[in-house]
């Protein structure tokens, strides 16, 4: 074990410090890729919760406590002979006998599978099944207090940690949710961070189904936003419904690409291993199925219901039989049918699956068969991956609270312990980072429950990437010249006579531009090719990214595969100014700064003429600014070698020259023309090529 | 500079329905039609003119039609014990209640009345919401000074906080440490360990011990609101002096002298704290973010927040003048600067009850019928009012319930706020409420809503020259949008509408329609209008 203790943070002030080194960082996405010699970027945890507080202790009965349990429990004990001894070499404290339905859990035991943590729980016990919840999901104590940020869940903060500059949308290397839950009615609170972004998607039902289901259901997008407060809420809105147009798609696109290798059934109508149709064997059914289908999501929430058995828990004479039992069945058959479906299809290595429950049962049994609202619990660790084995003593069913309940000074682990050894062993988390994810707590025991072969070596370890991010800024410009004063926007001769590159044109000097754009057909409406540079806001001259996009004829600037804006990869956080090169007209630079915190902004050129820095670097035509036409050198000057260059091909038809001002693939006396009427116009010297 | 100016001159459809729809969940072309012709501070009288409830004494039984909520709240007196409810009927009949008299309260009550709810919450809690809601109702015409003080001592509080076991040996921080940090001075920087600025951990503890000794009560009545309250108990509670931090000026409030003198040591405190204008400002940041924007800058914080917050902290905390006065002025209008289109207006998302509620308000879905007794009343009781609720949440808004503590995401989450309501999860259930409405089913289970919309003798009603279809887009996006789309988005709205055809086909159909009272074709024109106008960004924003 190579983990330290957890760390202690007093103030949430840097809980997400800065981090220098560690892992090459090549995007967003290539901060966590591993290199060859740290194997875990594929790991998935698969969440089970047994939503209403499973009875742990007929779970697992404790074999050193079976008369103080039978004492306590008279009603709904189960009996000796009937129960399944896990390991007959554990000590004497940790002896433990399974309930009679979970002969699945005997055997990935005996085969290293299983491994199982008790007196577990957190301070203050919370009853209440939502509170309770709610602090596991957190990630806090009973007294409701750490220095979380209120409204997150521990993997909100994990992936916000590892993720700081998640934008909402897929990225390299992550084409899907970072989380999924699997259940409609589940809170979500795990998954929340304080990122502007939702991490996990929610589905339910048929995840074949999903992608129909929200496609169309988003209206057309606008084709201009306008410059406010209000078009900025658009834009987010619009943003979030392309982000969920594009993970829907792989959610559906994963799930009917998969496989199921194990059936279904209904529980008790066959012999055979099936994912039972039930809450939960339908939901791992899909996990699986989308993970065969090459799902990326991380961590998956999956959820039994009606584990709160405050009534008739055993029935008809048989304390092994009622409510538990069959519960117990339902769960260990799908476990058991979702370990069977991963083995099958070779993708079992990868997934670690943790099933626990928001608190256990009252020590005590009461009237109607039934136990109550506890306080310590258990969880258990399922897979390949696991160190097998058990962690901490039977409870002792003596030592009880006025209320029946396992002393909760009992406690030997806190789950935040579980979670984070989780974290760090299977997803290769570290310290710091878990300080972040759990900031106030403090625990000074290591816990083993991933096997050496699946453990992340500390060498390994995630560094978050803080410093490069992924920006998409959107950015319309119109070009004196190409723009048509009675149409009010570009025209589009040029790619409507096919006289346009498919690769970008910007490869010879002056820009000697070597980037590998290019497309096979152009999107609707474009009008040619431009430069964007990114330039740094402290010194101007600096060129932090430049790209090749394509121009709208409404003006908008588009990728190559027609998505809005310039999307920036692998750039650092900071403040820029945007500058945009055409190959006939004075390139411009944005006059206000941009910084990285701002999502999804828009540079708008036409608006205004103070729009561009410098001095009159924009003209204006018919009530919209354009960016001056006549630098045919590209040189940023428009003078007497724009005039030579225009010279050289003074008539010249479908032809794709940057002497062509009116882009309509005509050289002509209309080109010298618009070049004559620019004077001597002086582009922006820090532009100049 | 942002200015307080009351803005003058008659509001146009424009300012009229961007005042209504920040200030009332029930608003129809009418009623903007109406506030157009009103000058600001008209429409705004108007809006704090508050008519008599609906249910004044809260939900009827439907076994007698008698109000299910009485005082003394005893489990007796409810008819808890004689089996007529339990907690789960208290809960929906609560529900049920503030969804309806949200329908159709005309005024800023009920918006109001959710403002307060998002600045002292709780959660649902035995047969106490309903109290809790009524005080809440109430303090809309009040102070919010007076609501700190009541909201104390309120049962649902004192549980859902904890401090019904805050007692003098065994104090309980719960409840003293959020009525600083979330409900009233709020936490500043942290300026050392344990000083966040207005206040420091020390007057935590120390206003935990000024708060022990409170009991929830079912027979006590607080004689001002006639709702139930707790009860104080003097041998629980610490009788020592009280001082306080440099922050509140090392004032030290005396100890309770009997049971009696705690009302009086509690008021002291309060007080105390409303005496801060940090208290007072945060509470206008608060309502800003609610009603105006979810940007506050540097100026608005100088020309805006700061000079309401001495007024509202000179009036005592009575809510009406100040925000009338932040209602009324050229800033709420986004008239102060050259600009009046770039902030403000439709600047805001639409929490999941201002889109549900305001969609059938303005498409005049079906009215609910609460008659009591009759089998409407408990179907809608018992299947129905679940729908809401479940809807609701699936949007991110379950009123009986919030998120945290601090209540729900969209109204207080920095940076996004209103942001907060829209994500990847819920935008789903917010674009299918259009094909509810219409179906009058949701999507999701199948179940019936009782808010129809008939779309065709809406716009037959509503429009003024419905066959011409430009003018009839024109007109309900008018209505409809905070901003009047650009000419291709209009285009984009129309074509939905007119299909395949054109205006000419369109006006035929209308006409057809009216002559020989077949309304197939131009409902499926109008439906799909209304659709891809429900389904649009625009209308999600207020």
């Amino acid at each position: 074990m190579k983990r330290r203790d957890f760390l202690k943070h007093t103030s949430l002030a840097g809980t997400i410090p800065l981090f220098v080194g560690g892992l090459p960082v090549q995007s967003l996405g290539a901060t966590l890729r591993s290199t060859a010699t740290c194997e875990f970027d594929d790991r998935i945890l698969v969440l089970v919760l047994l939503d209403g507080g499973n009875d742990f202790y007929n779970t697992f009965v404790g074999l050193s406590e079976y008369d103080n349990y039978v004492n306590q429990r008279p009603r709904v004990h189960l009996p000796l002979n009937r129960l399944i001894t896990l390991d007959s070499t554990l000590p004497n404290d940790q002896q433990l006998g399974l309930h009679p339905r979970l002969t699945y859990f005997k055997e990935w035991y005996d085969q290293g599978k299983l491994s199982l943590v008790q007196r577990l729980g957190y301070d203050n016990p919370n009853r209440s099944h939502f509170e309770s919840l709610q602090i596991m999901l957190e990630g806090i104590d009973g007294t409701g207090y750490g220095q979380v940020e209120k409204g997150t869940g521990w993997i909100g903060r994990f992936f916000d940690n590892r993720y700081p500059d998640y934008a909402g949308i897929p990225f390299e290397g992550e084409p899907d949710p970072l989380g999924l839950i699997m259940h409609g009615g589940l809170t979500n609170i795990g998954f929340l961070s304080a990122s502007a972004y939702d991490i996990h998607l929610r589905i339910s039902g048929n995840a074949g189904n999903y992608y129909n289901s929200i496609s169309g259901l988003f209206g057309e997008p606008l084709s201009q936003i306008p410059n406010s407060q209000h078009g900025a809420k658009l834009r987010f809105m619009e943003n979030i419904d392309s982000a969920a147009s594009l993970y829907g798609a792989r959610i559906s696109e994963t799930y009917n690409n998969g496989t199921n290798t194990v059936g279904r059934g209904s529980l008790g109508s066959t012999n055979d291993i099936i994912y039972p149709y039930n809450q939960l064997g339908d939901q791992l059914n899909t996990v699986a199925r989308m993970i065969s289908g090459g799902c990326q999501t991380q961590v998956y929430l999956t959820s039994s219901g009606a584990w709160d058995t405050h009534g008739s828990q055993v029935e008809g004479g048989d304390s092994t039989r009622g409510s538990h039992d069959r519960l117990l069945d339902d769960l260990s058959m799908s476990l058991k049918a979702f370990q069977d479906d991963l083995e099958n299809q070779g993708l079992a290595d990868k997934v670690l699956t943790v099933v626990w429950s928001e608190f256990a049962r009252k020590a005590i049994d009461n009237d109607a068969a039934g136990t109550d609202h506890g306080t310590l619990s258990g969880i258990w660790c399922i897979g390949n991956g696991v160190q097998p084995g058990v962690t901490g003593k039977n409870v002792d069913f003596t030592d009880i609270d006025n209320q029946g309940a396992i002393n909760e000074f009992q406690k030997e682990y806190d789950f935040k312990q579980v979670f984070g050894s989780i974290l760090q062993d299977w997803m290769g988390t570290s310290d710091e980072s878990l300080s972040a994810i759990f900031p106030d707590t403090e625990m000074n025991t290591d816990l083993s429950l991933i096997n050496s072969n699946a453990i992340v070596s500390p060498e390994c370890y995630f560094v978050p990437g803080v410093q490069e991010i992924g920006w998409n800024v959107g950015a319309k410009v119109f070009l004196q010249g190409y723009y048509d004063e009675a149409m009010g926007e570009m025209r589009m001769d040029l790619t409507q006579g096919d006289l346009v590159p498919s690769t970008q044109p910007f490869t010879d000097a002056p820009f000697n531009y070597t980037g590998a754009e290019s497309v096979s057909a152009f999107p609707t409406d474009t009008v040619d090719w431009l430069l964007v540079e990114l330039r740094d806001a402290s010194n101007l001259s600096t060129i932090i990214a430049t790209k090749a996009v394509l121009l709208r004829k409404d003006g908008m600037l588009m990728e190559t595969d027609g998505t809005m804006g310039v999307t920036f990869v692998n750039i650092p956080s900071g403040f820029y100014h945007l500058a945009i090169f055409s190959r006939n007209h004075l390139a411009v630079m944005s006059a206000g700064s941009i910084g990285t915190s701002e999502v999804n902004p828009m540079v708008d050129f036409t608006t205004d003429g103070a729009n561009a820095m410098g001095t009159e670097q924009l003209t204006e035509v018919n009530g919209v600014w354009t960016l001056f036409v006549g630098d045919y050198d590209s040189n940023g000057l428009l003078n007497n070698q724009d005039f030579n260059a225009w010279k050289r091909n003074p008539a010249a038809l479908d032809a794709y020259l940057p002497s062509d001002g009116d882009g309509n693939g005509i050289i002509n006396n209309q080109d010298f023309n618009l070049w004559r009427g620019n004077g001597s116009k002086i582009g922006l010297e820090d532009l100049r090529k | 500079m942002a200015s307080l100016n009351e803005r003058t001159g008659t509001l146009g459809r424009r300012l009229a329905s961007h005042l209504l729809r920040r200030c009332t969940y029930n608003f129809t072309f009418d009623r903007i039609d109406s506030f157009a012709n009103m000058t600001a501070s008209q429409a705004v009288d108007e809006l704090f003119s508050f008519p008599a409830l609906q249910f004044p004494d809260g939900p009827l039984s439907w076994h007698d039609g008698s109000p299910i909520f009485k005082v003394p709240a005893t489990r007796q007196n409810l008819g808890e014990e004689a089996g007529l409810f339990n907690e789960q009927d208290f809960h929906r009949a609560t529900r049920l209640w503030m969804f309806y008299e949200t329908m159709y309260d005309p005024s800023i009550r009920m918006k109001l009345a959710y403002w307060l709810h998002s600045l002292f919450v709780t959660a649902f809690r035995g047969r106490w919401p309903y109290y809790n809601w009524a005080l809440l109702v109430q303090s809309t015409a009040g102070s919010l000074k007076s609501l700190g003080f009541k909201m104390t001592l309120d049962n649902q509080m004192m549980e859902y906080l904890d401090n019904r076991s805050n007692r003098k040996f065994d104090p309980n921080e719960n409840y003293a440490r959020e009525f600083l940090e979330l409900f009233t001075i709020l936490r500043g920087p942290q300026v050392e360990t344990g000083n966040y600025t207005n206040y420091t951990e020390a007057d935590i503890s120390t206003a935990a011990r000024l708060l022990t000794g409170w009991k929830m009560d079912d027979n006590q009545v607080d004689p001002e609101t006639g709702l139930p309250t707790s009860r104080p108990e003097h041998y629980d509670h610490d009788a020592d002096p009280k001082t306080f931090s440099a922050a509140f000026g090392n004032q030290t409030i005396a100890g309770a002298l009997d049971a009696n003198d705690m009302y009086r040591e509690l008021q002291d405190f309060v007080n105390m704290v409303y005496n801060q204008q940090e208290t007072a400002r945060a509470f206008l940041r608060r309502f800003y973010r609610f009603f105006v924007s979810d940007v506050i800058t540097p100026e608005i914080e100088s020309d805006i927040i700061d000079p309401l917050a001495t007024q509202l902290r000179g009036d005592d905390y009575i809510l009406e003048p100040t925000l009338k006065r932040l209602l009324k002025s050229e800033h709420f209008y986004d008239e102060d600067d050259t600009d009046s289109s770039d902030e403000i207006i439709g600047a805001k998302l639409k929490s999941p009850l201002e889109l549900y509620i305001s969609s059938i308000m303005l498409w005049e879905g079906d009215r609910l019928d609460l008659t009591p007794n009759n089998a409407t009343y408990l179907r809608i009781f018992k299947e129905d009012e679940r729908f809401q609720t479940d809807f609701m949440r699936d949007m991110g808004m379950d009123p009986t319930g919030p998120q945290t503590v601090e209540g729900y995401f969209g109204f207080y989450k920095a940076p996004g706020y209103s942001n907060n309501w829209y994500n990847s999860t819920t935008n789903f259930y917010r674009y299918t409420i259009g094909e509810s409405l219409l179906r009058g089913t949701v999507r999701k289970s199948n179940q019936e809503i009782p808010f129809k919309v008939d779309i065709v003798p809406f716009v037959d009603k509503n429009i003024s020259n419905p066959s011409d279809a430009n003018a009839l887009v024109r007109e309900l996006l008018e209505h409809l949008l905070p901003e009047y789309p650009a000419p291709d988005r209009i285009n984009y709205f129309l074509g939905s509408l007119l299909g395949q055809g054109d205006a000419n086909s369109w006006s035929q159909a209308w006409t057809s329609f009216k002559s020989n009272g077949n309304d197939t074709e131009v409902k499926e024109a109008l439906e799909n209008l209304f659709d891809t106008i429900m389904r649009s960004v625009e209308f999600q924003t207020f």
